[in-house]
Formats: structure tokens, sequence, C-alpha cells
């Protein structure tokens, strides 16, 4: 190869002198960290573990679903399980899971800024998440939290007597408080993203990832709010009989869904949005081509963020909701097609000629391209009113949503995870144990949920305890998958956590991206960046060739 | 000490200050507004108001404005909420604009805080039209529970 | 914390860090350290306005569907209060607006003077809110659930409780003209027997200006933290986004009543 020239040294000049990691040393230097990079870690640990929980739980109700009747617990548990299941992978995995772990870490590096606005704030929000969490972890111990991640009036405001009651408001409470976990990060992420950006950094320079955070922020500070109330409205209703759902006393039962959609359709974009930005990058890196369609993915993440918020009724189709509402509702949601799969087709056109590198991450990328467009074409038929007439509650929502929530977010982040991990680990995982996962979780989880498709055709009803023998073949194949993709996931997990102990030094840049956090060391030092960093186009893939004495990519001089 | 004098550069332009007189000023216009809430409300709902009691005789905008009108008491009834709304509008307005600074802010302060509005009314328009919708097949349904 | 003990690259082009004790070193200048404070305060009001807007909604609801329950509870509100209490948060709210200014200005006494003032007012709407909710809770004018009214031992009582304040003359001259003319000289209370599910406007009316104490008691604590630094004299024209930032959140909370106070007090 012709030698090229090449500026050796980062911004940060070498690895091992001082980091973000060795910096300062001790728990409470963790603990009390105010540094980003530092949260964002603890944000992927406790989420990650959050992730597993939640995963337990999924394989346990799978695990039920294998034999008609009883298999390892019966009915009750079962309602605890699918509910813990919900409830713990949406709040305390899916909902901070980017933006929080890996969006605090990148986010500020990506813009080249010195921390985020309120470093402060940002610690206060992942203490909000722990709090949020043990009060999850004590309604488990109260047993009885049957309600679905939903929380459905009027069942959750039942006055049971017994134990359910503690466990229901312990939960409530703990999601209130989580919450404004959210609402704090996202309010941080907006004005990072708004005063924060070093000259040179327009709005049009900046990474389509943080087009997505921001387009996400939007939504946690808008509709997050109005969880918040809901829920508040909720525990009243429950403690002190405030009657605002409660027909008996005046007050309306659909309201409750009103309000709880208000902010969970957002709230399917706070999980969907920050993936998508993941996969921009992942795409563009990868497929060493410029992104195409800069503009278009940036715009259509913003309107993805408001036209998400006029649709919510469409959770409502069936359950009370009049006739003009559901049709306006139905009519606005098949227009959020178009932004999602402006997305889809301008990744596609980036691939097209380029020279794709099928490392774990882009494997990642490309499950994710596949799966979430089979969940966001199931979610046109869930849309269509007589469909939804037939379809809702059964199995081929729970498909739909899963095909978006595990295809859509959790591909990307874990392919997010193995792109960013050089960097925020310092250590090169190991590429053949992350393609098994890649491959792994996508068959696993095509093999747990097409065959709920079907199911859900045929009129298996979501969440039930028993069914009828001839749904049994469908649902055995389904546990199957959901066994094959933890163990993906799981793999994952063992690899990068190999990497920490048996992992190669990472080079500054080891996939040739351009934004500019791989213009820093890896791991990045703890002020990020010692000048000023010079913006250039984050998407030129031209500016970098190929060094083979670090391993990584290096800028052309 | 030039350090000092920069310093004190830089601190005229952080924010805008709000003279007193005008601090005064929209706080008294609050205070009439708050007492207009009061003129409209018992012009429309009380017969018998006259009008405040000042210096012996009773002052009132809206009551002699609604007896010129001459309108149909459900019409009064219905002008209500619209005239109060109004009114706290218009006090939230000077809040906002003065007390609040936003007047003499960012564009984009401007910008978001009325933009969350849109989200606020957008919220009460839907499920006040669904409720409006439904609101027949309860009382219909009531009136059978009822009558039972 | 090791944050600080940093040696910070961009201290050497930097000429206010030495200056200003309280400028963050993860910002380039005090400006934009305000800036981003002020864009996250006004962000926060955002989410407070969407926070509101649930109650919002089912006041809305219920006031277009069954209105009769408006004309029936508004009765047991004595707009009096409401009437005082308005006067009270907006007069707090100029003090608010000028003690702001105090600090742009480096008046620490004025600065001062004027939070205490605020915080005094503050007080005084708890306590007038106080005595409000003892009345409601004493005849049984509670959310839906514990709805109870007691109307027959009402207009004795009433007049012993609430009757002596809005009797007091010497307060502004509409509210006592709609005491005195409204009701005959009579304390006021709901006329005629309650209307069906006459309970949720208690729930309405304890829920929203319930939610909105707690917003002035977090408003209180918030006050407090700054006199305490006002103080200690933390604020001068280099430095005084916290007064800011605490002023805009108070004003917000009178903003939340200007609109409760004609939507439960006044509005049949
Ligand atoms: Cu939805």
């Amino acid at each position: 190869m012709a030698t090229v020239d090449v500026v050796r040294s980062g911004s940060a000049g070498h690895t091992e002198t001082d980091n973000y990691l060795t910096h300062s040393k001790g728990l409470l230097s963790w603990l009390l960290t105010l540094d980003h990079k530092r949260i964002g870690v603890m944000y992927l640990i406790a989420t990650s573990a959050a992730f597993l929980l939640g995963g337990f739980f999924a394989l346990m109700v799978r695990t039920e679903l294998w034999t008609t009747g009883r298999t390892i617990m019966n009915h009750d548990t079962y309602n605890q399980m699918f509910t813990l299941h919900g409830a713990v992978m949406v709040f305390l995995f899916i909902i901070p899971g980017i933006p929080a772990a890996l969006g605090n870490f990148i986010l500020p590096i990506m813009l080249g800024a010195k921390d985020v606005a309120f470093p402060r704030l940002n610690l206060a929000s992942f203490y909000l998440w722990m709090m949020g969490a043990t009060f999850f972890l004590a309604a488990l111990s109260f047993t009885g939290l049957d309600t679905g991640w939903t929380f459905y009036t009027p069942y959750s405001t039942t006055d049971f007597g017994t134990g359910k009651d503690n466990a229901i408001i312990s939960a409530v409470m703990g999601v209130f408080i989580l919450g404004f976990s959210s609402i704090f990060t996202g309010l941080n992420f907006l004005v990072t993203i708004h005063t924060m950006r070093p000259p040179g950094m327009t709005w049009f320079r900046m990474p389509l990832f943080l087009w997505a955070i921001y387009s996400t922020a939007i939504i946690q500070v808008l509709a997050t709010p109005v969880l918040a109330i809901t829920l508040l409205l909720l525990l009243v209703e429950k403690t002190l009989g405030f009657g605002i759902f409660d027909p008996q006393l005046g007050g309306d039962p659909v309201l409750f869904q009103h309000f709880f959609w208000f902010y969970s359709h957002p709230a399917v974009y706070i999980m969907i949005l920050p993936a998508m930005g993941v996969i921009s990058e992942l795409i563009g890196v990868n497929c060493r081509r410029h992104i195409f369609g800069y503009r278009f993915i940036a715009y259509s993440s913003v309107a993805i963020a408001l036209l998400g918020f006029l649709v919510w009724g469409h959770h409502m189709f069936t359950s009370g909701q009049s006739k003009l509402a559901s049709v306006v509702f139905s009519a606005i949601t098949f227009s959020v097609a178009i932004p999602s799969a402006i997305k889809i087709f301008n990744w596609l056109s980036t691939m097209y000629k380029g020279s794709i590198t099928f490392n774990a991450p882009f494997l990642y990328a490309l499950s994710f391209m596949f799966l979430f467009t089979i969940g966001g074409l199931t979610g046109l038929f869930l849309a269509t009113l007589s469909v939804d007439v037939h379809l809702h509650d059964t199995y081929f929502v729970v498909a739909h949503f899963h095909y978006v929530m595990v295809g859509g977010a959790l591909t990307s982040f874990l392919g997010g995870l193995f792109h960013w991990w050089p960097k925020i680990s310092g250590k090169m995982y190991s590429e053949t144990p992350a393609r098994i996962s890649a491959l792994l979780v996508f068959l696993g989880f095509n093999l747990t949920f097409l065959p709920q498709f079907v199911m859900g055709t045929r009129g298996m009803p979501r969440r039930y305890y028993n069914y009828l023998p001839e749904f049994e073949p469908f649902h055995q194949w389904s546990t199957i998958g959901a066994y094959v993709l933890g163990a993906g996931a799981l793999l994952a997990f063992a690899t990068v956590i190999h990497s920490i102990f048996r992992g190669k030094p990472a080079p500054m840049n080891p996939w040739g991206g351009a934004s500019l956090e791989w213009t820093c060391s890896s791991p990045p030092p703890h002020n990020n960046f010692d000048k000023a960093p010079s913006v250039e186009d984050c998407y030129d893939y031209d500016k970098l060739v190929w060094d083979e004495k670090t391993g990584g990519y290096l800028m052309r001089k | 000490m030039s350090d000092h004098a920069a310093a004190h550069g830089h601190s005229d332009e952080l924010a805008h200050e709000m003279p007193v007189s005008t601090l005064i000023s929209v706080f008294l216009a609050l205070v009439v507004l708050t007492l207009l809430t009061f003129d409209a409300s018992y012009s429309i709902s009380r017969p018998e108001y006259l009008g405040a009691p000042i210096f012996g005789t009773h002052i009132s905008i809206f009551r002699p404005l609604f007896a010129a009108l001459a309108l149909p008491a459900e019409t009064m009834r219905s002008l209500g909420v619209p005239i109060a709304m109004a009114i706290a509008t218009v006090k939230a307005m000077l809040v906002i604009l003065f007390f609040m600074h936003l007047r003499h802010d960012k564009a984009l302060n401007n910008l978001i805080f009325f933009f969350c509005f849109a989200f606020f009314f957008l919220f009460i328009a839907f499920v006040l039209i669904d409720t409006l919708q439904y609101q027949g097949d309860i009382s219909s349904f009531a009136d059978s529970q009822a009558t039972k | 914390m090791s944050e600080h003990a940093v040696a910070d690259p961009h201290t050497g082009h930097d000429g206010h860090q030495g200056h200003n004790p309280f400028h963050a070193h993860h910002f380039d200048t005090p400006k934009q350290q305000f800036d981003a404070g002020k864009f996250g305060m006004w962000l926060f009001l955002v989410q407070e306005v969407l926070f509101f807007s649930g109650l919002f909604v089912f006041y809305a609801i219920v006031r277009v569907n069954h209105p009769e329950i408006f004309r029936w509870g508004h009765q047991a509100l004595d707009p009096f209060y409401g009437f005082v209490n308005t006067i009270v948060l907006i007069f707090s709210s100029l003090t608010m607006a000028w003690a702001v200014r105090c600090a742009q200005k480096g008046q620490r006494t004025g600065l001062i003077v004027n939070l205490v003032i605020t915080l005094v007012c503050a007080g005084v709407f708890l306590c007038v809110k106080y005595v409000e909710y003892s009345a409601k809770f004493e005849h049984g004018f509670l959310w839906a659930g514990r709805f109870n009214p007691h109307t027959e031992d009402h207009a004795g009582d009433h007049s012993a409780t609430e009757g002596t304040t809005s009797h007091d003359s010497g307060h502004a001259d509409a509210s006592h003209a709609a005491s005195a003319e409204g009701h005959g000289g009579h304390a006021h209370g709901p006329v005629g027997p309650p209307p069906k599910n006459a309970g949720v406007f208690f729930s309405i009316y304890f829920g929203m200006t319930g939610l909105h104490a707690i917003h002035v008691i977090a408003g209180i604590a918030a006050i407090t933290w700054i006199l305490v630094r006002s103080v200690r004299g933390d604020f001068g024209p280099d430095y005084f986004g916290p007064v800011d930032y605490v002023g805009l959140y108070w004003h917000l909370v009178d903003l939340v009543w200007i609109y409760l106070f004609p939507m439960l007090y006044l509005i049949e």
C-alpha cells in the first residue's frame, strides 16, 4: 500500500496517560461523579441489569406457555411475570437504555462539548432512576403486581385489601419517579444541544444520532409530565378515592386511557427514535459512504416526534372511544409511516454501492432494518379500524410491538454498544462471538415472534395463561425462539465483558467514523477535548485512511 | 482590574433589566383585571349586582354593557367562561411578557413556551371531542339504570 | 470534588474563570452558562405546564359535559378568599420580579427585602388555603370518594368560621359587594340539593389547588435557598442566574393560579 500522509496523534495524545476511567479512583469517585461518561457507564450497567431481569421474566412467561394449563407456575404468578416483564423492560430498560446510557456517553463528545449542560442534574437523573428501580423491586417483594405495565383503571384502582394494593402503589410511584428521571435527561440533552455546540458545529453538521436524541428529548419533556400527572391521579384515586377515573363517582375510565396513551404512544418514539439515530451512524460508518438524504433523516426524526403526539387514540379503538375520535386517530396514524419509511429508504440508499463491512454492529443494523420494517408495516394493519377490532389484544399486537421494541430498540442498543464499546472501554471486543450473537438474536427473535403473528390472526388473546391445544405448536416454537434470543443477548454481553479483561487496546478510530467522538482517544480523556475540536462533515469518510500500525483509521493530512 | 471591567461589559448582556415603573404598572394592571373578572362574573350571574360601590356610586364595566346588549339569559351564561378566560389570558400574558421578561428574552425561549400550549390545547381538544361524542351513551345508560 | 481540581484547558483564554467563583468549568463563558440555565428553566416550565394539563383536561370535560356540577359546587367556595390569594400571589410576583432586578443591579439589601416579602406572601397564601381547606373538611365538601356535605348545620357553622372574615369590611369592594349582595348578607353555601356526582367538583378543586399548593411549597423551598445565598452575597451583576430561574418558576405558580381563580371561584 502506498504511504499516505496522516495525522498520527489525536487531540488527546495517547491513551494510557489520562482518561476518564483512570482520572480518579475509588468507588465514591464513581458514585458522586459529574462526568457524563461515567454517568453513562453507570446507566449502561444499571439498564443492562434491568434488561437481564426483564429478560428473565420473559423467559418465565415463555416457559409457562410451553404447554396448555400449568407448566411451571400458577396463573397468579404468571400474571405477575408478564406485568413485571413489561414494566421493567419499558420503564427501566428501553426508555433509558439508548438515550441515558449510550446518549449520555456519546452525545457531548459527538457534539464537541466538555460535558452536558447540567452535570449535577444528570447525576440526579441517574439516582432518580435508581430510586424508581428500588420502588419496582419493592413492588416485586409485595408480590401481586398484575395490572400489566399499563396500569389500566378500574383494575388498578380497585381496593383489593391485600398486598396487591401496596405492590401497585409502589410500582406506580416507581414509574412516577422514573418519569422525572427521563424528563431531566431530556431537558439536559435539549439544553446541551442548543447551547453547548462549539463553533462550527451547526445544526446540519450534527451527526444524525444527535438529531434523533434531540427529537427524543422533545418528547421526553413534553409527554412524560402527562404520565406523571396520570400516575399521581391514579395514586390519589386509589388511596383517597378522587373519582377521576371511576364512573361510580362521576369519573371516566376511558379518560385514564387517554391520559396514559397521550404519554405512552409518544413514549414508543422515545424508545425507537434513539435507535434510529444509532442505525444512521452504524450504516454510514460501515458502508463507508456519505449518509444519503441527511436532511430528510434529520427532519423525519423531528416529524416523528411531533406526529407521535397526534395518534394516541389508536390504542383505544375498542375501549369505548367514540367513532369520530377513532377515525381521526386512525387516519393520522397512517401518516407516521411516512417519516419512518423515509429513514428506511435513505439507509438503503446509503448502502447502495457502499463498501460494506459486515462487522457485528452492522449485522445488528441490518437486523434492525429488517425487523423494524416488519414491525412498522404490521402497525399499519393495527391502525386500520376494522382490522384492529379483530386483532386488538391478540398476539398479533404482541408480535407487532416486539418487532418494534426488541427488533428495533434492542438490536440497535446492542449494535450501538458494540460500535461504541472500543470508545467506552478502550478495548476491542472479539468479532466472531459478537457476530454470532447478532445472528442468534436475529434468528431467535424471528422464531419467537413470527409464530405470534400467526397465532394472533387466529385469535389467540394476549396475556392469557391458558390456551386452546391448537396453539401449542406455535407457543412452543415461540418459547424455543425466546431461549435462542436470550442466549444471543447473553453472548453479546459476555463478549463485551470478556473484552474488558482480554480485549486488545482499542485504537482511536477502529471503524473509521468521521464524527467527533472518533477524534479523541479511546477511552476519551476526562475533558473530552483539550482544545475545541474543528468540526467537519461527520459523514465524509474519504478523509480517513486505514493505518496498519495502530489498527485503526487516521485522518489524512 | 481590566478583567473586572470586561466582566461588567458582559453582565449587561446577560439579561434584560425591567424598570421598576414597568413592574409596578404591570402589578396594578393585574389588580384591575382581577377586579374586572369579578365584575364580569357578577354582571352575568347576579341580577341584583349593580357594580362595585365606590364613592357612593356603583362602578361596573360589564353590567351596562350587558344591559345595552340585552342578551338572553342563556347566552349571557355561556359568555361567562370565554370572558373569564380571556381576562385571565390577558393577565397571564402580562406576567409572561413582563414579570418573566419573555418580551426581551431569546426567540427560542418564546418559541418553546408558547409551543407547549399547542400541546396543551391539543390534549384538551382531542379528549373533549371524544368525550362529547360518547356522553350521550353514558347518560342514556344512566337513565335506563334509573328506570330499572 | 475532583471536577474542580482539574486544570481546565479552557482557562487560558477565558478571562472570567478566576473572576466568578460560580462559573462552571464546562461552559466557555458566563453568558453561555446563563443562557443554558435559562433555557433549561424554560423547558422545566414547559414540563410544568404539561404536568398541570391533566387536571385542566379533566376540568374541561366535566365543565362541558356537566355544567350543573359547577353551578352548584362553586357556591361552596368563597370568592373573597380567592381574591385575597390572587392579590397576594400577584404581589409576590411583583416582589420576585423586583428581586431579580435587584440581583442584576447588585443591590443586596433590596434583593433580600424583596425575597423576604415574597416568602411572606407565599406563607399568607398557604394560610388562607389552610383556612379554606379546613372549612371544606368541616362541612364534608370533599372529593368524590369522601363527599359528604352536611348542609343542616351549615348556616350556623358557616357564619362562625368563614362568615366573620368575609364580613370584615375594608377589603376589596368588589368582593364585598359580592358577599353582601349575592347572598343577602348571609354566609354563602351551595343552594339546593347537590346534583348527581357533585363531589367531582371537589375532586377538581382539591386536585388543582392541592397540586398548586405543592408547587407553592416547593417555591418556598427554592426562594429560601436563594435567600440564604443572597445573604451570603453570592449574587451580583455577573451572576444572578439562580434568582432569575427561581423567579421564573414562581411566576409560573402565579400564572397557574391566575387561571385557577376564575375557573373555580367565579365561573358558573
Ligand atoms: Cu401507539
